[in-house]
Order: structure tokens, then C-alpha cells, then sequence
């Protein structure tokens, strides 16, 4: 009995220690698996990406505009040097990953850091229509301010970065949507010519972003005469 | 009655919805020895009904804290106060909600769309921001000129509803924010304007106000913001009414 209990115990035991090394094992091949999956779209993004051809020691000078620390809920725009490219659509491309990828800090971050650019094409009438994936749907704090901060940082990096581009169509994993998060509407054009379309304008004198791009001056009623 | 008293109302004056033209009781209170005085006393131009749209419902719960803070809840509560509260003050009330109910950008407008002479407001809390303040957006502008307002009959394309009140709109929320500045303080001076797809729907003054926000333990200084808001509101309106005229050539 107890020889017979002891073998079992013994048998007993390899088994748990041997579990223990197999389920390490697997836990660090789970692990490798959801690093696969979450990078799918990166792969899909890179082979669908035509590679930046210029020499890699020309820049190109843009502005970046990220959530101002000093006066929250607006923007403000940040120089950054970026790999020089013919490409117009190139350089937005550039220019809106690194809006996602890289803000100084993570308070001023506008987009999900989640988020994919898909796309980005500019027509020959100087529409731009920029495809990210759900995730600046799904993971953009819901709200008019946050959601037009969203959509401003995108539409002011992308005006930066190609002066010629006009007009700004946002879609969602190439799909039209009819808001960012519940309030802002997507289902139009943002215009990039002249004023803002979508600067926020609540910050009363200290408005002025930059002054390329100052907020258009907003007329109320009195204003317009007869 | 009063319906058909108003509708004759702005049948004979579509002006008076506008205020283009002057008031009919400034005309008749004006003494006039020549003219005999009118057979029929005119009704006063119809008083604006007041739409308060409590954003999302039902399984949209909108902006969501992690303490379970959920906007839908804590914008109908705040709407029903409001309804309670200018109701008492003789304002005529209608809300986009009564329940956890689901209502299309559409169906929301609709409310709004089929009276005559309405005030729209959309009332919103958001996920981030300082905590405690209200900004009121109206609808960005498009490109150009201002459109020219319609003649009030007219078919308007529903995307462009609101395209013709974006004055309005504007003037409105800055009323409204000059009284939410006072009220909450922090609150930014002046009003923001956006893209915010439930004002372009409506064909009638439409202002968003979002209060900052739902990352909090519960939502109760979030109610308590209600008194403020009704004041804020109350005292906005008058002076948008009063100002009706004014801002029109």
C-alpha cells in the first residue's frame, strides 16, 4: 500500500514538474502567436507600401500637430525632420505615422496609439483620403472635444506635410463612417484650403495655433451686414 | 388654438420667425391717428420650443468612465431636470428622449425638424478634460460665404439642414457660453465650433453642450451642475430672443 502509494506519488509528481516546463513553453508560444496577429496589419500596411526610395540622409521639414500641454484642447505644432520623398502621399504617410507613433509626450497624444494608417492616396483634384483601421473608432475617447482634437491633428499633419492637398476624406478599414466616436461627422469632406474646416476655437485669444494656420475667423450674426 | 393662432401667426408674418421684418406689436403699440387700427389683433409671434437632446441611449452609452460613469445616464438626468426646471419658468419643453432609448441622429432631428420655430440643444459629457467646465459647440461654417437663409417653405436638403441657421447657431453659443463661463468656472470665454453630426441635421438654432467628463467615482457633481445649467440656458435664450432682430440686416 504505501510502496504502491509512494510510486503513485512519484509518478504523480514528474507529471506536475513536467507540466510545469510544457506549459512555460507554450505560454511563450501564445505569446509569440499574439505578437504574429497583432502585427498582421503592420504586414499588411508594409507590402502594400511602396518603400521610400530616396536616400536616407535628405530630410524633409514638416509639422506635426499634437495636444498642447500649456493650453489643453487645442493643438500645436511640432517641427520634425522626416526621411525626404518625392511622393507627396509619401510624405503624408510619414507624417501621420509619426503623429501616431511618436508624441513627445504621451499627453499629447491625439489618435489611439493602437492605430494603423492603412492608406493614404491623394487624388488629382487635391482630395486626400487617409484609411486608418477600427481602432480610431473603437479606442478614440468619446467626445466632441476629443474626436475633433482627433480629426483636427489629422487633417492640420496632413495639410503641413502636402500643401496641395484641398479637401481630407477620413475613412475606417476603407469604409465611410458616419462619426470618429459618436459626435464628430466623418461622412464628409474636411476641408484643408484656407481656414481650418475643424479648428476648435475655444481658447478665445490664445486661438492662434501657429501662424500658417491660424483659426478662420468666425463671424457671428452681427456680423453680417446688409 | 393656440396652434391654429400660430400658425396663422407666421402664415401672415413668416418675417416674425426671422425678425427680418418689425415686430407686429411694436407696429401696434406705435400710435397712428391716420390709419384705422387693424380689425384683427395680431397674435404675437409663437414662442420657441426648446428640443434638449440627451446624446446617445440604450446600448450606445457614449462616453464611458472607468468607475462606470456612462453619459447616456448622466445626460438624460440632466435633461429631465432641465425640462422640469424651465418648464416651471413657462418655457415650452420637448426632449429627443425620455427613457434608455435608442434614437437615430435622424429621428432625433425630426423632433426638432417638423415645428415651426425651435431651439435645438444637444447636451453631452465628455470621456477627457478638466473636470467641472461646459463648452457649447456650434456648427462649423462651410467654406465661402454664408449661405443665404432660406425662404422658410422651401425643401432643404437634410445633410444641409442646418447650413442656413449657422449664424444663429453661433450667436446662440455664444450667449450660452458667456452664462456657462460665470457658471462653471474654467469654462473656456467663448464657444467652439464642429463638425458635430447631430447639429447638421437640424433646420433650426442648434447648439452642442459638453460638460468634461465621466472620469469620475459617480456621477453626482455631474448632476449638480444641473441648476447651473437651467440658468445658463434660461439666460441665454432670453437674450437670443432678444437679439433676434438686431443681427439681421
Amino acid at each position: 500500500m504505501s510502496r504502491q502509494f509512494k510510486i503513485t506519488l512519484a509518478i504523480l509528481l514528474m507529471g506536475v514538474a513536467i507540466g510545469a516546463i510544457y506549459f512555460r513553453g507554450l505560454h511563450r508560444e501564445i505569446l509569440r502567436f499574439a505578437h504574429l496577429e497583432r502585427s498582421e496589419e503592420q504586414a499588411r500596411r508594409e507590402v502594400t507600401r511602396p518603400p521610400v526610395t530616396a536616400p536616407a540622409d535628405r530630410k524633409f521639414k514638416t509639422q506635426i500637430f499634437w495636444a498642447s500641454l500649456s493650453s489643453p484642447g487645442t493643438l500645436e505644432p511640432v517641427e520634425v525632420e522626416l526621411p525626404q520623398t518625392d511622393e507627396p502621399s509619401e510624405r503624408a504617410r510619414l507624417a501621420l505615422d509619426t503623429l501616431i507613433a511618436s508624441p513627445p509626450d504621451p499627453e499629447q497624444r491625439t489618435l489611439p496609439a493602437e492605430t494603423l494608417l492603412l492608406e493614404f492616396y491623394l487624388l488629382a483634384d487635391g482630395t486626400a483620403i487617409a484609411d486608418f483601421s477600427d481602432a480610431l473608432a473603437n479606442k478614440t475617447p468619446s467626445g466632441i472635444s476629443s474626436e475633433m482634437l482627433a480629426v483636427d491633428s489629422i487633417a492640420r499633419t496632413v495639410r503641413a506635410a502636402v500643401p496641395t492637398a484641398r479637401r481630407l476624406k477620413i475613412l475606417v478599414q476603407g469604409q465611410e463612417v458616419e462619426t470618429l466616436a459618436g459626435h464628430v461627422d466623418l461622412s464628409g469632406n474636411f476641408d484643408l484650403a484656407g481656414a481650418p474646416q475643424t479648428a476648435p476655437q475655444n481658447t478665445g485669444a490664445g486661438a492662434s495655433l501657429t501662424p500658417a494656420v491660424t483659426p478662420g475667423t468666425l463671424k457671428p450674426a452681427s456680423g453680417k451686414q446688409p | 388654438m393656440w396652434r391654429v393662432l400660430a400658425a396663422s401667426a407666421l402664415f401672415l408674418f413668416p418675417g416674425a420667425l426671422f425678425s427680418q421684418t418689425p415686430q407686429p406689436q411694436q407696429q401696434s403699440s406705435t400710435p397712428q391717428p391716420q390709419l384705422p387700427p387693424p380689425p384683427i389683433p395680431r397674435p404675437a409671434p409663437p414662442l420657441a420650443i426648446l428640443v434638449i437632446d440627451p446624446a446617445h441611449g440604450a446600448t450606445d452609452s457614449g462616453a464611458r468612465g472607468e468607475q462606470g460613469v456612462a453619459e447616456k445616464d448622466v445626460v438624460l438626468f440632466l435633461a429631465q431636470s432641465l425640462k422640469r426646471e424651465l418648464e416651471r419658468q413657462g418655457m415650452r419643453v420637448i426632449l429627443t428622449r425620455q427613457g434608455d432609448t435608442a434614437a437615430s441622429f435622424d429621428d432625433r432631428a425630426s423632433i426638432a425638424n417638423v415645428l415651426p420655430n425651435a431651439v435645438f440643444l444637444s447636451l453631452h459629457v465628455s470621456s477627457t478634460g478638466k473636470p467641472g467646465i461646459a463648452t457649447a459647440y456650434s456648427q462649423t461654417p462651410p467654406m465661402g460665404t454664408m449661405p443665404e437663409r432660406r425662404d422658410p417653405g422651401a425643401p432643404v436638403p437634410w445633410e444641409e439642414a442646418q447650413l442656413a441657421f449657422i449664424a444663429d447657431s453661433r450667436r446662440l453659443a455664444e450667449f450660452l457660453q458667456i452664462q456657462l463661463a460665470q457658471k462653471f468656472p474654467g469654462s473656456p470665454e467663448s464657444p467652439s465650433s464642429g463638425n458635430v453630426r447631430q447639429l447638421r441635421l437640424v433646420t433650426h438654432p442648434a447648439v452642442a453642450i459638453e460638460l468634461s467628463s465621466v472620469d469620475l467615482p459617480d456621477a453626482k457633481p455631474l448632476e449638480r451642475m444641473a441648476p447651473g445649467l437651467t440658468e445658463s440656458i434660461s439666460r441665454a435664450l432670453a437674450a437670443f430672443r432678444q437679439t433676434a432682430g438686431a443681427a439681421k440686416p
